[in-house]
């Protein structure tokens, strides 16, 4: 019908307005996120979705989160700003930049890289698009990027500063450059084109609500979106008890110093409306699972987020970042400076970023925070495929465990990590054994894997398959918890065992890759990737007796544990529940 | 000889009769719950009498039954489907329930959130000593005592129903076949299905739960198509009840019955057939959209072609069979308008339904619906609801929009114009992003509309969209029911073949063409069809090395050449780039799957042409009403006219209303309405 004139400050009162111009960022992201999903030939991005997109303001705000990984995301707006920062006016319509460095761009790990798009309106930058995406390469001394033990962050990969790949719509001659650096650039050239069109689409749609609403009174109503943003956040804020929490949290080791665990410490003040979190405690930089700034910012916004109303989640924005301040000095490992590696990045120390910060929160509004989700279990495979001759790099993730419980809700398997919010997606057995000459033997959900709880912790995940290519680099970079876990709430428990993984070879000798590490699976090897579930909330001894008698039918928990750890007595033959005995060992415990 | 089609609603039972070369008329009369053929025969009843003959004798003349239904898509939305076990590939028993990890479409920043128990719970899904490999190669022989034993304990286990889903079954179906042989034969009165027979193609999650839902609900759907089969044929019918597939072709009871779910979304699915039919005159790019009580329905078609999807999400069941690609929204006239934590007012998905409905039904409703606000506008008239079926008490809607308009510290007139606004928004939103999904731009678009609440909000939302013609046929109120009338008798077949395009033997794809053509004509020969109207239409989907999705694009006809698999992959090409917006010449092209649909054409009706009258709109001129059209305009004396009066040739200036017999039709102030020879009526906004 009518539009609504655009035009004066009035206009930021007409709700109807707001809700349209809210709604339609908020739909310009999914429609972007489509198209990447859709079209990139990456398997890590078509199939496994580690991807994101944003829309940013001139000023490099960010207006919109809808759709992506949580770890990637909360870089954009750091990003934008260092884009800005770098080429001020010089930025045309029709450029695209690309960048990845953690030290001059606010990247996270090499093989995140981050396009941008500038959208102009009657000849000013109004917004910015942004793509980002985890590349199947980016270069340096080994194929994929998740190795540790790399020299410095130039063994790990091509170090990519805010750079224009497109100038006015033609490609610079930096781009084939780049290109020639890193091991599958053909590939790249698909996903840059299909993050290039998404960011184009998200041009156009700009471009219609700039012409509708004006300028100008667009600009009013991203101010009041943010703003509002903030006041809804701020709101939530005000209701955690005021206080100061500390907690820690621990990744193995860096690869390096083997056995020797990293430590995040995490100081939490919360007066009124305002958090912060202090990382100054946590161990100095290390190698490999250094976390860049970026990705614990990042990893502190999850944690807070998720802690807040489910009707605010699709709605964050600047806003939300304002009441959080973080406190992370330079050459700490939550913070590294150059030249240290960062491979395992937003992964590891991301991972223990949210869990410190989200543990701290917990001790503060127990039923309002997760417990800690399975750690991040996902290999990766070097080889060359016998079938094609051509070389493979097998990422799939597929051995990840649980989500934590959070009060009311048991976890959800299989959808670890955190830090990727249960946005990554699994790959079909039958794609990976077309991509990679490796044959699966089983791919189940792991019984007694969960957190015991009142509310369970998802279960993990029991992974086997055979090498059937020749001998492969193994790579257990992206993966953690062979010897640390997370934390529980409100007395729940951790699942009883650790992730693990195994090589058997046809000899029938087994050893056992721990995480962080750098090996071989032979020709004919057997690799066993079993994994711990989430943590559990609230003691067992009270979980609901029904609950407990379909888990043991289900097999996610065993008779034993039902019985040990629940104190739900289950007649085996039957499977029915002895009543008085579960009374007893309930009573007894 | 009649074709008689039937919608039936939450509320009402809609039925389009037609007579081939003839006559097409439209009932409706209040859907029955328990004995659902009463509606149907109600309808039938008003048939006779509009026609002066007696139901028996009506009855004898109906040779077709056609029916859309939700009963396949409320058993799922509902979790009241069968009790359903699982034979699977040993070690893989848990595909179902790791859901590739996937939270789809919960918001990471959202942990509250119960996990989607899957259908088949993991005590029933049981792992059977067999494996393929990726080449459709046995690496292990199916273990048949196991398959044995694992029926046998599904049947005690009091199971219904049997998804037989085995790894790589797509390429090498043999295993599950003998597996699904071997479970008939020992329980003989379960459902028994096999993931090859439900959706042959790759990706084992995507296709074992589409099985498990299809075994889900499929006792579900033969019990009630033979319930209604049964009442119908005690009633005096004779003739065939057909069914509308979720892919918006027909099929027989029988073949719905062996492969349920080409059942779900049935209903919802025939909506486009409508858009395509009367569309087809005046654009090659059309947007079908139906508007009701709870929701929104939108589909595309682009050059005569409904558009299909395979990724479909479902009660939080993703089902990867080829459906009609219809986006469903909850907005409709019941829709709830209320204030959210971030104090945006938000208009659906919650709804009124049709109990208490809208607080202007009278019956206990509270909440400012989106029904309650086009009463207050003045754009419903209360005392002629539903043709003045139902009287509409103003009052209650006064007093649910107060809390809104204090909400938005505005009058009650401005309150419920917000809520007209945004509920146009959001669907022309959804208009959008059925578009630009497909790389389309909705301007080009004509949109066709009906529904009971679409007439009020279709022009609105296409100025919206950007979309300057809007046609609302005359059948616009039963419109799924008109839609029924529409598509060929049609069965779909893929076959799969991965191959490089300079690898493809163009005679093992003119096998596997002929193959299935074989089949879809012994099909529909079966069904009745005859031999020589049948005809086939050739698909494969391709993809650029390396990429993990596919685009399918039409092969012609006659034996497979080197250069028509040039022409293919040019069109692949082409495709791609409207899809996705980009292309890459210079990549290899690599065939995926080949398909063929086996038609059989449905005799076309003929629509009557009304008279031609330019003037009418005068003799047709009811009293005018006052109606809101936003602080702009504000209050506008808006002239109402009588539908049924109007001719052919009659031009009307918004603003107006247009008031038919099920619906009434806003032509909002500067837009233009035009009367065509059928009656329909083609609005430029």
């Amino acid at each position: 019908m009518d539009t609504i004139a655009p035009g004066g400050r009035e206009d930021l009162l007409d709700p109807v307005t707001r809700s349209v111009i809210w709604n339609k960022f908020l739909s310009i992201s999914r429609e972007m996120s489509t198209i990447i999903e859709r079209s990139s030939q990456n398997f890590v991005t078509a199939e496994l979705h580690d991807f994101c997109v944003g829309l940013f303001d001139a000023a490099g705000r960010s207006i919109a989160h809808y759709v992506g990984l949580p770890g990637q995301i909360g870089a954009g707006s750091l990003q934008v700003k260092a884009l800005i920062a770098r080429f001020g006016d010089d930025i045309a319509p029709g450029d695209v930049f690309l960048m990845n460095d953690p030290y001059t761009a606010f990247g996270t790990h090499l093989p995140d890289i981050t396009l941008f798009y500038p959208v102009f309106f009657e000849g000013v930058l109004v917004c910015y698009a942004m793509a980002r995406g985890h590349q199947e390469d980016m270069g340096g001394s080994l194929p994929g990027g998740y190795f540790p033990g790399a020299y410095d962050i130039h063994a790990e990969g091509l170090v990519i500063p805010p750079t224009r790949i497109y100038q006015r719509g033609e490609e610079t001659p930096v781009y084939e450059f780049f290109l020639a650096n890193i091991r599958f650039p053909d590939g790249m050239r698909i996903d840059n084109a299909a993050m290039i069109a998404a960011m184009k689409v998200a041009e156009r749609r700009l471009r219609e609500m700039l012409t509708q609403y004006g300028r100008e009174a667009l600009g009013h109503y991203i101010d009041e979106m943010i703003d509002s943003t903030e006041r809804a956040v701020r709101r939530e804020l005000a209701l955690i008890p005021d206080g100061v929490y500390r907690t820690e949290a621990a990744t193995d080791d860096d690869g390096q110093n083997f056995d020797k665990p990293v430590w995040v410490r995490c100081t939490l003040t919360v007066q009124g409306d305002d958090l912060t979190f202090d990382f100054s405690e946590s161990d100095p930089q290390v190698s490999f699972v250094n976390c860049p700034l970026s990705a614990t910012y990042a990893s502190v916004y999850s944690a807070v987020f998720t802690s807040l109303s489910a009707e605010i989640s699709s709605y964050h924005n600047e806003g939300s970042y304002r009441a959080i301040r973080i406190v992370a000095p330079p050459g700490l490992c939550i913070n590294p400076v150059y030249p240290a590696t960062v491979g395992a990045a937003p992964i590891s120390l991301g991972t223990q970023v949210l869990e410190a910060a989200a543990e701290a929160l917990s001790k503060a509004v127990p039923h309002n925070i997760c417990a800690a989700w399975a750690r991040h279990y996902g290999c990766g495979l070097v080889g060359t495929d016998p079938r094609t001759n051509e070389r493979y790099v097998f990422l799939a993730h597929v051995s990840d465990g649980g989500s934590g419980a959070i009060w009311g809700y048991d976890g959800w398997p299989h959808i670890s990590p955190w830090v990727c919010g249960g946005e990554l997606v699994r790959a079909p057995v039958e794609m990976l054994e077309a991509h990679y000459p490796w044959h699966i033997v089983r791919y189940e959900l792991m019984t007694d894997s969960g957190g015991a709880g009142t509310y369970r912790g998802g279960l993990g995940i029991n992974w086997e398959a055979v090498n059937q290519g020749g001998d492969a680099i193994l790579l257990t970079g992206d993966s953690d918890g062979d010897i640390t876990r997370g934390y529980t709430v409100l007395g729940g428990k951790s699942p009883d065992f650790f992730n693990k993984l195994t090589l058997t070879n046809p000899q029938g000798e087994t050893r056992q890759v721990r995480a962080h590490r750098q090996s071989v699976a032979g020709a004919g090897d057997l690799l066993i990737q079993r994994t711990a579930g989430g943590c559990g909330v609230g003691d067992p001894m009270q979980r609901d007796v029904a609950a407990v008698l379909d888990d043991v039918r289900n097999e996610y928990v065993s008779l034993a544990q039902a019985k040990a750890v629940y104190g739900v007595v289950i007649d085996p033959v039957t499977m029915r529940i002895d009543a008085a005995a579960t009374k007893v060992c309930r009573a007894t415990h | 000889m009649l074709r008689a089609s039937v919608d039936i609603g939450g509320t009402f039972t809609d039925m389009v009769v037609t007579e081939p070369g003839g006559s097409v008329q439209m009932f409706k009369s209040p859907s029955t719950h328990g004995r659902l053929s009463e509606g149907v025969m109600n309808c039938f009843r008003k048939a006779a009498s509009a026609r002066g003959s007696s139901l028996d004798a009506l009855l004898c003349q109906v040779e077709t039954i056609i029916h859309g239904t939700t009963a396949t898509t409320n058993a799922l939305l509902t979790r009241t489907g069968v009790k359903t076990g699982m034979l699977t590939t040993d070690g893989f028993r848990d595909i179902i329930e790791l859901r590739r990890g996937m939270r789809a479409g919960v918001s990471p920043y959202n942990l509250k959130v119960k996990f989607p128990e899957p259908l088949v719970p993991r005590a029933r899904r049981i792992g059977i000593t067999e494996r393929m490999g990726p080449g459709g190669g046995v690496l292990t022989a199916l273990d048949e005592g196991e398959v044995e034993a694992a029926v046998r304990r599904l049947v005690d286990d009091g199971c219904e129903a049997i998804a037989v889903c085995f790894l790589y079954s797509y390429i090498n179906p043999a295993h599950e076949l003998r597996a699904a042989q071997i479970a008939r034969r020992i329980a003989p009165d379960a459902f028994v299905t096999t993931s090859y027979d439900t959706i042959p193609s790759s990706r084992e999650f995507e296709r074992f739960n589409t099985t498990v839902v299809g075994a889900y609900v499929g006792a579900i759907f033969a019990a009630y198509i033979d319930k209604l089969d049964d009442e119908l044929r005690e009633a005096g019918f004779g003739g065939h009840l057909l069914l509308i597939q979720s892919n918006g072709g027909i099929q027989d009871r029988q073949t719905a019955k062996n492969n349920p779910v080409t059942t779900l979304l049935s209903g919802p699915s025939a909506g486009p057939s409508v858009g395509q039919y009367f569309g087809g005159a005046y654009s090659s790019k059309i947007i079908s959209a139906d508007m009701g009580g709870t929701s929104f329905e939108a589909a595309l078609i682009q050059d005569n072609q409904i558009l299909l999807t395979s990724n479909t999400w479902l009660s939080e069941q993703r089902i990867a069979a080829k459906m009609v690609d219809v986006h469903s929204i909850g907005a409709g006239g019941g829709s709830i308008a209320r204030f959210d934590s971030m104090d945006l007012l938000r208009v659906g998905p919650a709804s009124a339904g049709s109990r208490p409905g809208p607080a202007c039904y009278g019956n206990g409703g509270t909440e400012a619906t989106v029904t309650d606000a086009n009463v207050l506008l003045g754009y419903i008239d209360p005392q002629f609801f539903l043709g003045g079926e139902m009287q509409l008490d103003v009052e209650a809607a006064r007093a649910a929009m107060a809390p809104i308009a204090r909400g938005m510290s505005a009058s009650q007139d401005d309150a419920a114009h917000a809520i007209f606004e945004i509920i146009n928004e959001s669907m022309a939103d959804a208009l959008n992003e059925r578009c630009t999904r497909r790389g389309f731009d909705p301007r080009e678009f004509l949109l066709v509309a009906g529904g009971g609440a679409g007439g009020l909000h279709v022009a609105a939302i296409a100025r919206k969209a950007g979309i300057r013609r809007v046609l609302i046929p005359k059948f616009a109120s039963a419109y799924c029911a008109f839609g029924m009338q529409l598509p060929d008798f049609s069965q779909d077949y893929v076959r799969t073949y991965t191959r490089r395009m300079h690898d493809a033997d163009p005679a093992a794809i003119d096998a596997l063409f002929a193959e299935m053509e074989r089949e879809g004509r012994a099909v529909l020969t079966r069904s009745g069809a005859a031999d020589e109207n049948i005809r086939f239409a050739r698909t494969a989907d391709l993809r650029y090395v390396g990429q993990f999705n596919e685009v399918e694009v039409d092969c012609p006809s006659g034996p497979t050449s080197p250069r028509s698999l040039e022409e293919i992959a040019e069109a692949f090409h082409i495709r791609h780039d409207q899809t996705f917006a980009f292309s890459i010449r210079k990549r290899a092209v690599e065939l995926v799957y080949l398909r063929v649909r086996a038609i059989a054409p449905t005799p076309p009706i003929s629509l009557r042409e009304i008279g031609h009258d330019a003037g009418s709109p005068v003799r047709a001129r009811k009293a005018d009403r006052a109606c809101y059209f936003g602080r702009v305009i504000g209050w506008q004396q808006t002239p109402v006219y009588a539908g049924d009066s109007l001719c052919a040739g009659a031009a009307i200036e918004g603003p107006a209303l247009l008031e038919e017999a099920g619906a009434t039709i806003l032509v909002p102030p500067g837009a233009r309405a035009e009367v065509d020879r059928y009656g329909n009526y083609l609005i430029h906004t």
